[in-house]
């Protein structure tokens, strides 16, 4: 979800502005979507380079098809279809690029930057290999399981959100999103007990 | 109370549409939202900017001319490759060939014999390395064929071969006077 300060104008009143010619209204869309789309991006790619080459992209698109855009649907669900289609495409150029080329790094070798946010080192360490483990499973889901799972549970987008998206019916989101997350419950079996008895 | 009831399922099982959800599954749902959140890196905006500027003054993304560069390179590629496949399949190479007239029966040049005669030529004039006086050569076609002897040679303006004029007798075979 995308949070914005109470009184400031909505997604959507900003695009309308830029589509009249107001750059600054382009701005302040890009400092509300960049972060969390480069974390839904980052969560399905599991590469940092590449999902800031996505993120960027998606603006440009963007900033060239302003008029495309129509009020009939919310402006979060077209910037995340056009997100979600470029990493689509990234994914695919990715599995054209692995197979002509034998890579260096292992399934287990991926870039995730983690963010530093406490002191304790055994906490630290402790929520780095939660983390990691958590990563490890999302990454290896199915990507249609993984993408709705992310946009669900990590981007807390609603299920007729991600509906509109994803272009499938919302039965099917939910689904989805539930057949993701039973596989996560299995692989990670032991992180969901755990949370259970911390609370 | 209502309120306060939809707030408490609203923390443990998320949002209002994933009522009903089993207490296993929110536990991965809550376990996925305390994941870290990524930032963009710092210098997002400044290379955004750059490429919001060679948009807006026509020049093609980075990008898009690299996509055209690796097309062509490809492209550039699949043609050589095909002409290697099809030297390879065909053998356009023509040394190793013998290049011969279409229709004209297979011989191999380099096993051609080149001294040996036809069976049907005459053996008279191709046979003897020793040279033949005309009146000796006349006396044997006299008496190998009559007939042949008797007759006319048709090309009357021929030169007989004794009557060779002295500037043409380099036009002739062996040592010239």
């Amino acid at each position: 979800m995308v949070e914005r300060p109470v009184g400031s104008p909505s997604d959507e009143d900003l695009i309308v502005a830029f589509q009249g010619g107001d750059v600054l209204a382009f701005d302040e869309i890009v400092r509300r979507y960049r972060d969390p789309l480069y974390n839904f991006v980052v969560r399905l790619l599991g590469d940092t380079f590449f999902s800031e080459d996505v993120v960027q992209e998606t603006f440009l698109r963007v900033y060239r098809n302003k008029h495309r855009y129509h009020q009939v649907a919310k402006f979060s669900t077209w910037i995340y279809t056009i997100a979600s289609n470029l990493a689509k495409t990234e994914l695919r150029r990715r599995k054209v690029r692995n197979f002509f080329s034998i890579s260096s790094k292992g399934e287990d070798e991926k870039d995730y930057d983690l963010v530093d946010t406490t002191v304790d080192i055994e906490r630290e360490v402790d929520g780095i290999l939660k983390t990691e483990a958590i990563l490890k499973e999302i990454d290896k889901l199915p990507h249609h399981f993984k993408e709705a799972v992310l946009l669900r549970d990590i981007q807390d987008l609603s299920y007729e959100e991600i509906s509109q998206i994803l272009n499938v019916p919302l039965g099917t989101v939910k689904s989805r999103v539930n057949r993701g997350r039973s596989r996560l419950q299995k692989k990670l079996g032991f992180l969901v007990r755990e949370e259970s008895e911390g609370g | 109370m209502d309120n306060e009831v939809r707030q408490t399922n609203e923390m443990a099982f998320g949002r209002p549409n994933d009522e009903g959800m089993s207490r296993e599954a929110s536990r991965v749902r809550n376990l996925l939202l305390g994941l870290p959140r990524m930032g963009c890196p710092a210098d997002f905006e400044f290379r955004l900017q750059r490429r919001l500027d060679e948009l807006e003054s026509g020049v093609r993304p980075v990008r898009e001319r690299h996509g055209w560069g690796v097309g062509w390179a490809g492209l550039g590629l699949g043609v050589a490759t095909a002409l290697l496949v099809a030297v390879v399949l065909f053998d356009f190479s023509f040394s190793s060939r013998d290049i011969r007239v279409p229709g004209a029966p297979v011989t191999s040049a380099t096993n051609a014999p080149k001294t040996v005669a036809p069976p049907d030529a005459n053996p008279l004039m191709v046979s003897s390395p020793q040279q033949v006086s005309p009146d000796a050569n006349a006396a044997a076609v006299h008496e190998q064929s009559p007939a042949m002897a008797a007759a006319k040679d048709s090309n009357t303006s021929k030169n007989p071969p004794t009557a060779l004029p002295e500037d043409l007798y380099h036009m002739v075979g062996g040592n010239s006077p």
